[in-house]
């Protein structure tokens, strides 16, 4: 799988703006900013895994448990 | 009898002299609402009380069980809601100032149900804000404090769940689990909490934080008491789309008369991969006395291989996050500013998740529980500690175990989120005290809708131990 590159804070915040935060709110954006790192960080590390043994479109949650499995 | 005994009394004991006619409900209900005046400015567990709304549904159960109309084990009973189930006509807040006013006009599935049932509702209780956060700490409503020490976290986001039933301000409560969020306070303040298999409770009506994660489970003083919660709690719910069509069950038929025998020759498989080096010694002491203890009533105690759930972690987080987002992204773009800003941060930073990223998180996350049902064919159910530690101090942010620095966030959530991540069925119960006097709480999880074999083999841990039995001088 392709590497997810490091998120950069230049990155970050063009995204910032893009999604609608207040990006004139420079003190909020720095405490956002490893938030945000964390959860790129907790992605990567999901990239790593293949999930091929689900098939696209299929068996993702909620599941229905209706029946006792 | 003396009001502090009856506000200490199990749920099923209470109902008992109820329905016996020995204790009216309105007895009860005084007897509560004395008990939350003395108790309450000590422990800060509920954001709105009810009192007069639960005297009224008190009076008019006395009259109808004085018609012969009984109607079961939570007629006439003091409960307690977490504070974002709609309560038609009382404020909801959902642990948030900017829902400060909002007063819903139509009841929740849980408060319809258990109004149904004819319980009491005495208040409305603490909870952390948008129910993202273990600890027990609001910006806006003040720290809920555990009643085992006043200077510690209850746990969260259902705070004030745990605290009222550990300190005698409810005998039921209900709260919502994402993470851990009725686990976690329930381990925290020695009560027993259960989150049932996604969907087995309806959610119509809760304020949501990710829709394919919440749960919502009850808080009691015994596993017999959250059976008889679940008998008045769980079933189909069109409105929900998560609901389950699982056919009724009594939750709590055949658990007295199995007593001690319900452990007999179950296959119970000790998870090891969370991380014992980032588990406080005294928390791994009581689960292994426990686990002992299981044994002695015949379980078939062994090692259980999981997938790594460190990996169902970051899927489960992924997950939660961006689907908070979704659901309240024009709250923290619009008032984040009036939010706690670290619930503010961990919702906004749901919004950087791209739609792949999510989406390959789903499907890890149906990976990962394939693999522990698979696990879960080999044993009848998994076990672990319900928290890495123990309850932390109000100021706290990290904890020291054998050298290295963990997150209290982490050290609270990171055994419980796993089977919120995977929709199972899972209970604490107290299992022993740390050196400082806290509570431990053991977790036994199960497959999907084996509830009566989770329940059966907590109650006879608690048959044979007084854990539970213990409460707090506050």
């Amino acid at each position: 799988m392709a590497e997810r590159p490091p998120l950069t804070y230049e990155t970050f915040a063009a995204l910032a703006l893009l999604y609608g935060l207040d990006v004139e709110d420079e003190e909020h954006l720095r405490a956002l900013f490893p938030e945000v790192q964390a959860m790129h960080d907790r992605i990567a590390a999901l990239d790593a895994v293949d999930a091929g043994a689900v098939p696209p479109g299929s068996g993702l949650p909620p599941w229905d448990d209706s029946e006792p499995v | 009898m003396a009001s502090v005994e009856l506000t200490r009394l199990p749920l099923s004991a209470l109902a008992a002299l109820i329905e016996r006619r020995e204790v009216s409900p309105v007895e009860a209900a005084e007897a509560y609402i004395r008990r939350i005046d003395a108790a309450e400015p000590r422990l800060n567990a509920f954001i709105t009380r009810t009192s007069d709304h639960a005297l009224r549904s008190a009076r008019q159960a006395e009259a109808e069980i004085l018609r012969g109309g009984y109607r079961g084990a939570l007629h006439g009973v003091p409960v307690g809601l977490k504070d974002l189930f709609n309560t038609q006509g009382v404020r909801t807040t959902s642990g948030s100032a900017i829902d400060s006013d909002y007063v819903p006009d139509e009841d929740s599935a849980v408060a319809e149900r258990l109004s149904s049932a004819g319980a009491c509702l005495v208040g409305k209780l603490h909870m952390t804000e948008m129910a993202f956060d273990g600890t027990s700490l609001n910006r806006h409503y003040g720290p809920a404090r555990n009643p085992w020490d006043t200077e510690r976290m209850a746990g969260g986001s259902s705070s004030g769940a745990g605290v009222a039933v550990a300190s005698g301000m409810a005998a039921l409560t209900v709260g919502t689990d994402t993470g851990g969020s009725v686990r976690v306070p329930a381990g925290l303040c020695g009560v027993t909490g259960l989150k049932p298999t996604f969907g087995l409770i309806s959610r119509y009506g809760a304020t949501p934080l990710s829709w394919s994660m919440d749960h919502v489970g009850p808080l009691a003083r015994s596993v017999l008491d959250a059976a008889l919660a679940l008998n008045a709690l769980a079933g189909h719910d069109p409105r929900d789309p998560g609901s389950l069509r699982a056919p009724p069950r009594d939750y709590a038929a055949g658990l007295e008369e199995s007593g001690a025998e319900g452990a007999a020759g179950v296959r119970i498989g000790v998870v090891d991969s969370f991380g014992w080096d980032l588990t406080e010694p005294d928390v791994k002491s009581a689960f292994e006395a426990a686990m002992a203890q299981l044994e002695t009533l015949g379980a078939d105690a062994r090692s259980a291989a999981t997938p790594d759930l460190a990996l169902v972690n970051a899927a489960g987080s992924v997950v939660q996050t961006a689907e908070a987002a979704a659901l309240h992204r024009e709250r923290v773009l619009g008032r984040g500013r009036e939010m706690d800003q670290a619930i503010r941060r961990r919702i906004e930073s749901g919004l950087f998740i791209s739609a792949e990223a999510y989406l390959h998180a789903q499907r890890v996350r149906a990976m990962l529980r394939r693999e522990l049902l698979s696990t879960l064919e080999q044993v009848d159910l998994l076990a672990s500690p319900t928290t890495a530690i123990a309850a932390p101090r109000l100021e706290q942010q990290h904890v020291t175990i054998q050298g290295r620095q963990v997150h209290i966030r982490e050290g609270l959530l990171r055994i419980t989120r796993v089977f919120s991540a995977v929709g199972l069925p899972a209970i604490s119960i107290p299992c022993g005290f740390t050196e400082d006097a806290l509570p431990v709480g053991l977790q036994l999880v199960g497959r999907p809708l084996s509830e009566p074999l989770l329940l059966r083999v907590a109650h006879a841990y608690q048959t044979s131990t007084e854990w539970h039995t213990q409460h707090p001088d506050v």
